[in-house]
């Protein structure tokens, strides 16, 4: 497992593509289960909270099923906690999320301006 | 010392400005230009000119107010330039009625170009991309230029820093010595 996190418009496709040679591409949260590079996964995150999964059991199937994907995902979570309950908790679960990523990826980076500042 | 352009981004209220400047002074102690962007409009616009002007003081900047974009300043190839900063001159020109068509490509080759014909070029810039809000399309778009230039100019940058409560990670290239950090 490889996680890039980010906001939104900082080149982290093209570091990633610079850097590993693979193109990251949207996926359902099915396809994210076999895909090489999954982009976006903030929107996984979001969909499945929309379809009322559970988003850890499903990190814990991407871990198992996945362990050398590589994962690009928008920081989303450093602005105003929003009053909606929903976009409240895409941010906090998406945030966990990445937290249990992180804890299990061999690499990390945090892509600014294009640039990658490795974090593990 | 050799001709540097940087690139200074960080959170509102991260203390960039000030980094900015103390790094502007480190490349030239002497006199340099300082590109304003914003436009005076309002209030909090004039507090924070005020603010800025009063921080700039006896810090050897002669301003240069550039809300529209950076064609035919008065700059000179020995100039050392803090251009402050690039998330307004972007909005300044997407928002303008006469916003050209291909507004990247012309912010770009002027941006290039002040890089080119100055000896120290400064620019800061802001991040504002991790609040996942999903905003308007043109306020997207303004994001989406702003992360663009923002590659572009970190590309072209021989020194690319995050001011995180006034402090500097570096994300390419060396602080020149005596910054204060």
């Amino acid at each position: 497992m490889k996680l890039y996190v980010g906001g939104a418009h900082q080149g982290k496709a093209a570091y990633v593509k610079e850097q590993t040679g693979l193109s990251p591409r949207l996926c359902t949260p099915e396809e994210a289960l076999s895909a090489p590079a999954v982009d976006q996964f903030h929107r996984i995150c979001r969909t499945l909270l929309e379809r009322e999964e559970d988003l850890g059991q499903y990190v814990d199937r991407l871990l198992a099923e996945n362990p050398d994907a590589v994962i690009l995902c928008d920081e989303i979570g450093l602005g105003v906690v929003p009053l909606d309950p929903f976009e409240r908790r895409w941010r906090e679960e998406t945030g966990r999320a990445l937290c249990r990523l992180a804890a299990s990826a061999e690499r990390v980076e945090r892509v600014v301006c294009g640039l990658g500042w490795r974090l593990k | 010392m050799s001709a540097v352009v940087a690139l200074v981004t960080g959170g509102s209220g991260s203390g960039k400005s000030a980094w900015a400047e103390g790094l502007s002074c480190t490349l030239c102690p002497g006199p340099k230009r300082y590109l304003a962007t914003m436009r005076p409009f309002g209030e909090e616009a004039q507090r924070r000119i005020a603010r800025h002007r009063a921080m700039r003081a006896h810090k050897g900047f002669d301003t240069l107010e550039c809300p529209d974009g950076l064609g035919g300043l008065p700059i000179s190839p020995s100039d050392t330039v803090l251009l402050e900063d690039l998330s307004n001159l972007v909005a300044n020109r997407l928002f303008s009625p006469q916003c050209p068509e291909h507004c990247g490509d012309v912010l770009w080759s002027e941006l290039s170009a002040l890089a080119d014909r100055c000896t120290h070029l400064v620019v800061v810039s802001n991040e504002i991309t991790s609040d996942g809000i999903e905003y308007d399309p043109s306020t997207q778009a303004f994001l989406a230029l702003l992360g663009e230039l923002d590659r572009k100019l970190a590309r072209r940058a021989d020194l690319v820093v995050e001011v995180v409560c006034g402090l500097p990670l570096v994300l390419k290239g060396e602080i020149p010595c005596s910054t204060p950090s």
